[in-house]
């Protein structure tokens, strides 16, 4: 079962998100900031972080960082807020992220992102 | 051109188009929640059709989470509305107070992506300035900038009105007399001088209170 950590500081959503993903038979994890985020992935193994891109306090890039020199078989999910198709465009080019999703998400295209994303690390593994 | 409009034109876009990004951010996260409670409610259709017992109390919290997101979203958008219209007159009667909670309320996604705690204490007396309503929102967010970008160890910004006989000193505290103008910011460009210069408005550092004071003319000289 893939094991998913949703990180976004407007709780109702990632516990909403989270319900909805564990209906789909995903084992899911939620935290509200990043520096919760690295404490719980301390202690379970994901094999996904889907990270709200503009947080308080550490950024969704940061995060991810820090989580990928500690867990390098880990995939990245992007979401982010940014209004218009030009700031997704922009976000996404520089960051180099391939994989960034614009709110609000469709569970379906979400699902099959972090699909894409686990073919991704299984090849690189 | 009248000099006001001309100064709108210059910088008055950049504001205008901090704000709305901040304001559209805040609406992105609204719609989501909202999807993402529609999405359950749907799941959960879907579940008892096939058999499941619907939880009713979890449709009533599902309810209410649309409800509240309506009301975050109906605050944000009369904010922006608010913000519109204070482009509609060059002068009339402006409460400093009231101006500046919208400015923190439209810069609310903005401010909290920068660390800082800001804490803002309304004035028990009125603090009212004849002024221009859209330059002295916009003044207003060039303080609230600079207090963002040079904030005290504690990182705690601090927020109040004063009414004086001639003039309404707006205090930002937390700001350490070393922090002065080492980020410049807008407010010491030459737009920021600009600003300040057509709403009669000066700045002053106080090291004793680690605070920083706008200064408005009840009147400004230039409208």
């Amino acid at each position: 079962m893939m094991k998913v950590l949703l990180v976004d500081d407007e709780k109702e959503l990632v516990s909403t998100l989270a319900e909805r993903l564990s209906f789909r038979g995903i084992d899911v994890n939620y935290a509200t900031t990043g520096e919760e985020a690295i404490r719980m992935a301390e202690t379970y193994t994901y094999d996904i972080a889907v990270i709200d891109v503009k947080m308080p306090k550490m950024r969704g890039f940061e995060l991810k960082k820090i989580l990928q020199e500690k867990y390098p078989g880990m995939g990245f999910l992007f979401v982010t807020g940014h209004g218009s198709e030009y700031d997704y465009q922009k976000g996404a080019a520089e960051t180099g992220e391939e994989f960034y999703l614009l709110k609000p998400v469709q569970i379906e295209v979400l699902m099959s992102k972090m699909n894409q994303v686990m073919e991704k690390q299984g090849d690189r593994q | 051109m009248n000099p006001q409009m001309d100064l709108i034109g210059r910088t008055g876009l950049k504001f205008f188009g901090t704000m709305t990004a901040s304001i559209s951010h805040e609406l992105k996260n609204v719609l989501a929640i909202i999807n993402e409670n529609a999405g359950l409610m749907k799941d959960l259709s879907l579940m008892a059709r096939k058999g499941a017992p619907l939880d009713l109390d979890k449709v009533d919290k599902i309810s209410s989470r649309f409800e509240q997101q309506v009301a975050r979203a109906d605050h944000i958008v009369k904010g922006l509305n608010q913000f519109a219209h204070t482009i509609d007159t060059e002068v009339k009667p402006v409460e400093v107070d009231e101006a500046l909670e919208m400015v923190l309320s439209l810069a609310h996604r903005f401010i909290a992506m920068q660390n800082c705690a800001m804490e803002f204490k309304p004035s028990e007396n009125p603090c009212r300035v004849n002024s221009n309503p859209f330059l002295l929102n916009n003044l207003l967010w060039f303080c609230l900038e600079y207090a963002l970008e040079n904030p005290g160890p504690e990182k705690q910004i601090g927020i109040n009105c004063v009414s004086l006989d001639a003039k309404v000193l707006v205090s930002f505290t937390g700001i350490p007399e070393a922090a002065e103008k080492i980020h410049p910011c807008h407010l010491f460009s030459e737009e920021g001088t600009a600003v300040l210069q057509i709403l009669g408005a000066e700045i002053e550092f106080n090291p004793e209170t680690n605070s920083m004071i706008l200064g408005l003319a009840k009147n400004s000289k230039n409208p």
